[in-house]
């Protein structure tokens, strides 16, 4: 919707956008290829990928032939990190960092759980590590003590062994980095056998799709997102179109929006297309995008990110109230 | 001969036509730009969010 938009209002430096769609399965290889794929084509600007196992690979070419990339999904800090201490100036999100939503989400945990037992597990990707890692740093700096902390191998059928473990444990709550699909299924079998614990996760928990694994054993599940932009003012026109075309802009959908909106005016400020010079005018003040005013540092991140809860209830997820 | 000259003079401009024709719609009136993801497999329902 957002390449529609612009090019109804006349484009990017008067020029229509044409878009191309790269599907990588968020697969590291799958992404480079896409990557590959998008260089021939002689793609100017990347919104994504989405998995930061995929975002980081792939960020080499796009940096290497000077495309400049936004993510607004991807939120492993090496994604900004490692490119920003070689110099590289192209790479982008509109979405936050493990290392702060991990601050939200250990610190919560810590007066939450206070005294309780609790368990940090992750599914060893990019992802789902760097979330449980930053969480367990900020969860033990805020006097928390982890009870059981393990790892497992994403998109396993059989989570009863690690059931088993976290019920010996007697554990209280559950702290997950991983995707919804394997959250949805521990939960099932959890449930199933008897395990009442809390469970928490991160954003990776914002689709539709996880009620229809875990079905009402989700509920009570919650995670941690950037705040909604749903009913931001600067949202309102963007949301009620979607909504017309009968689609609910969940999860990253708002923030994608965001990152083409970013590009287009960036490339408009700056009277260019080409990448470092994109760059430069991303940086250079904020933009206005549906997510509200965007501002990035040196590295690419948003010098602002503000998180809040949210909680699945009967088959939804909806926000808490910002604290 | 003739014949011949014409047609092949006919079909190298048809040809010549057809490949500046596309490449000044692909090269000169439009920017590519992308939007990468998981449209397929157990993430595509992320995919789905980017793509929209």
């Amino acid at each position: 919707m957002a390449v529609k938009d612009i090019n109804a209002k006349g484009g990017v430096l008067g020029k229509q956008l044409k878009l191309e769609i790269g599907d990588d399965q968020c697969d590291p290889k799958q992404a480079v290829q896409v990557a590959n794929d998008f260089v021939k084509k002689g793609v100017v600007f990347v919104a994504g990928h989405f998995c930061s196992g995929s975002s980081i690979p792939a960020s080499d070419i796009y940096a290497e032939e000077g495309i400049l990339q936004i993510t607004p999904a991807s939120t492993n800090t090496k994604f900004t990190d490692d490119p920003a201490a070689k110099g590289i100036k192209t790479i982008f999100r509109t979405c936050g960092r493990d290392d702060l939503q991990g601050v939200f989400d250990g610190t919560w945990l810590a007066k939450t759980y206070a005294g309780k037992n609790v368990a940090i597990l992750d599914d060893k990707s990019a992802y789902g590590q760097g979330l449980a890692v930053d969480t367990q740093k900020n969860f033990e700096a805020a006097g928390g003590t982890v009870a059981l902390r393990d790892t497992y191998t994403s998109k396993e059928k059989d989570f009863s062994a690690l059931v088993s473990k976290l019920k010996d444990a007697k554990i209280d709550a559950v702290f997950i980095g991983g995707y919804h699909f394997d959250v949805g299924l521990i939960m099932r079998q959890a449930r199933e056998q008897g395990l009442s614990a809390d469970f928490v996760s991160g954003d990776a928990m914002n689709s539709a799709e996880l009620w229809s694994i875990s079905g009402p054993a989700g509920e009570g599940l919650r995670f941690s997102d950037a705040s909604s932009a749903l009913n931001l003012d600067s949202a309102k026109d963007v949301v009620a179109a979607f909504r017309a075309d009968n689609y609910e802009p969940e999860g990253y959908t708002l923030s994608t929006y965001a990152a083409i909106q970013a590009w287009a005016a960036a490339a408009e400020k700056a009277g260019d297309i080409e990448g470092a010079k994109v760059a430069d005018a991303l940086r250079s003040g904020p933009i206005q995008t549906v997510t509200g005013e965007l501002s990035w540092d040196a590295k690419g991140d948003l010098t602002k990110s503000t998180y809040a809860w949210y909680v699945w209830h009967e088959g939804k997820y909806a926000q808490e109230p910002l604290n | 001969m003739l014949k011949n000259l014409i047609g092949s003079t006919a079909l190298a401009a048809v040809l010549a036509i057809g490949a500046f024709g596309t490449v000044s719609a692909a090269k000169a009136e439009d920017l590519t730009v992308a939007v990468a993801g998981p449209m397929t497999g157990e993430y595509a329902a992320f995919g789905e969010q980017l793509k929209r």
